[in-house]
């Protein structure tokens, strides 16, 4: 109820409601970025990009289901398309692996400083295909049901129960002993 | 604890410490796109033009591209000269201040992949600022006037036509005034010469169709795209006969069309009403209005009141309920419905004239009434075939009936959205089908004639709607 009144709010020209949408999903959102990019820069511009696309269309939005679960979706398909362009230039510059570079997650200087928790689980989660990592993280992250997911990558649920069960299993044991 | 479990454990536990500096630049970007919701419409359209596009199941990409080049085309007219540059190639050239033309456009996907198809588009230039782009399969035209900044789309097979205003995004204009391909479209042809900035390459002479031709190439940059743009011109006349223009996405990720420009005819003197900016007549302005906004809404007929409650039974599971109500329906009566459910009160003309999100809105309703429709009907057909099992005839063809009847609700206006019609034709045809089996066993030939000719204007009617939504 206080989503639909922050983003009523919102749509008749409160900045401060922008403003707390923004401060109430924040760290939700970039750990769900993370967790599916292992990038922190990645995952800062795929929440920026989110953010100012939804203040932008916020005059039309009308809110049908969770605020969380809508944000979480645009994040993931951003963070998916940043990963494409990152890869094609990567490809163009003849420089290997760059969607899957390892980034020092806690690297000095960075605006965005991950506990061990989370850089454990973004190491793990790059060992992943793409398919299975994008499933574990919107489904237990992004708390969406599979048939959900399977809606919106356009694939049937038991394929969205599939890659989770395989991700899981090669998940527990990339992190066997560790957890 | 299971995997799943300790991998869940492990989410809850991650963190986050976020440098104000992040929330500085985030919350800035986001509230001054906030301030300006005059770029969003434009965004809006872009998108559900898009929407609309790729929902269709014929040739996309030479659709996209007249609705990519018209908004581009907005996006990077600035006014003013390309370039600054305004050196004249060819004396022969001079004379030629052709202010309408018409060419031929062909676009080459350049995929790595496979190679696609080309595709042209006829291009039509009405004196400065005016183009009209029409393709043929499907049949979409763009009219762009870059005088005012608006763009209407036009979809021949739905009749319907999008405004776009204020297509010029002014934070995409670029400093220098450069346009790329786009601007060439809507500057005088001899501007086509006038590319050439001292950096031009002379490719100098070749024959095309038995002309000799002339020509340079040169290598122009926006913010978007970097333009390997050759131009051959009769070498007597200075007529352009071929442009080629490959735009080399500056982002990698998005695919790289080539545009060959020629059969370029000039001086001719163009419809102008070609160039209208108002949807030609019949057709349908998309985007104006709110659901609410359609028609006033009335007061439903009593038996339209019972189909309603019944359609809101079903899915609380008060199945038995929702089936006796149906039973009790008196077909005979008046069945007139206020504006909600849409399924029975919007037209496809009403449906294309709402707002995007109204008409998503719309469509989640009728789509999720037009299910409930279906497993109603499934029920009954399913209780009039116990009843034929049985030998209760009369009561299997009470069943039947219903579900024809309901059929035949959806189908009732032939300015109903092609999607509800359909899906009542289908009911009809499966009722109808039990039917004929119905009226086969019990040796009831008139009724069984009467239900085979049914079928037959079901299926000659379901043809007749594909038809017309092909645009046939």
């Amino acid at each position: 109820m206080i989503d639909r009144l922050l983003v009523t709010r919102c749509r008749e020209g409160s900045r401060d409601a922008l403003r707390r949408i923004y401060e109430k999903y924040r760290d939700s959102l970039l750990i769900l970025a993370i967790a599916l990019s292992h990038d922190v820069n990645l995952a800062e511009d795929a929440v920026h990009d989110v953010f100012v696309t939804f203040a932008q269309n916020i005059g039309s939005f009308k809110l049908t289901g969770s605020l969380k679960a809508y944000l979480a979706k645009c994040v993931a398909n951003r963070v998916r398309d940043l990963m494409r362009t990152r890869h094609s230039q990567a490809k163009a510059l003849n420089s290997e692996r760059v969607s899957s570079v390892s980034v020092d997650l806690n690297e000095p200087g960075r605006l965005i400083a991950c506990n061990e928790e989370l850089r454990l689980l973004s190491s793990a989660l790059a060992e992943l295909p793409d398919e299975q990592r994008e499933v574990i993280v919107l489904h237990i992250h992004g708390q969406m049901r599979f048939r959900i997911i399977a809606k919106s990558l356009g694939i049937s649920v038991n394929t969205v129960k599939g890659r989770y069960r395989y991700g899981i299993r090669k998940l527990h044991s990339i992190l066997n002993g560790e957890i | 604890m299971s995997s799943a479990e300790k991998i869940k454990k492990l989410f809850a536990k991650s963190k986050v410490t976020v440098n104000s500096k992040l929330d500085d630049r985030i919350v800035s970007d986001a509230l001054t796109a906030f301030d300006r919701p005059e770029e969003t419409g434009f965004i809006l359209a872009g998108l559900n033009t898009w929407r609309m596009i790729m929902n269709k199941t014929m040739t996309k990409l030479a659709a996209a591209a007249v609705i990519i080049i018209a908004v581009f085309i907005g996006i990077h007219y600035p006014g003013g000269s390309i370039n600054g540059a305004s050196v004249a190639f060819g004396e022969v050239l001079g004379y030629i201040q052709a202010s309408s033309y018409n060419f031929d456009l062909t676009g080459v996907p350049i995929t790595e992949e496979q190679p696609s198809e080309a595709f042209t588009i006829q291009a039509m230039v009405l004196e400065l600022g005016r183009l009209r782009l029409d393709c043929s399969a499907p049949k979409i035209s763009s009219i762009t006037d870059f005088n005012t900044g608006k763009c209407l789309l036009i979809f021949h097979q739905n009749k319907a036509g999008v405004l776009m205003e204020d297509l010029v995004i002014n934070n995409m204009k670029t400093e220098d005034g450069i346009g790329g391909i786009y601007a060439l479209f809507s500057r005088p042809i001899e501007n086509l010469w006038n590319l050439q900035d001292g950096t031009q390459e002379n490719l100098g002479e070749k024959q095309i169709d038995g002309r000799t031709v002339t020509g340079f190439r040169v290598f122009q940059k926006d913010p978007y795209f970097e333009y390997d743009i050759a131009i051959w011109a009769n070498k007597t006349t200075g007529v352009p006969i071929l442009v080629e223009v490959l735009p080399k996405p500056l982002d990698t990720s998005h695919p790289s069309i080539k545009w060959i420009m020629n059969n370029f005819i000039l001086d001719v003197e163009p419809d102008e009403k070609l160039f209208n900016l108002e949807v030609p007549e019949g057709y349908t302005l998309s985007q104006q209005w709110d659901l609410d906004e359609l028609q006033p809404d009335a007061e439903p007929s009593a038996e339209a009141k019972k189909i309603v409650e019944m359609l809101e039974l079903w899915p609380r599971g008060q199945k038995t309920k929702a089936v006796e109500i149906l039973l009790g329906l008196d077909w005979a009566q008046p069945l007139e419905f206020g504006n909600e459910p849409y399924i029975f009160s919007i037209t496809e003309k009403a449906y294309i004239s709402l707002k995007f999100e109204d008409q998503k809105r719309a469509w989640d309703e009728i789509r999720a009434i037009a299910e409930t429709v279906m497993q109603i009907v499934y029920e009954v057909l399913n209780l009039g075939q116990a009843a034929v099992s049985a030998q209760n005839y009369k009561e299997a063809e009470r069943y039947f009936e219903a579900g024809l009847q309901l059929g035949k609700l959806l189908d009732r206006n032939p300015e109903s959205m092609i999607m509800v019609r359909l899906v009542g034709i289908a009911v009809e045809k499966k009722t109808l089908n039990e039917m004929i089996n119905l009226y086969t066993t019990t040796k009831n030939q008139e009724k069984l004639r009467d239900a085979e000719e049914q079928l037959r204007a079901a299926e000659a009617e379901k043809e007749e709607i594909k038809k017309k939504a092909r645009g046939q």
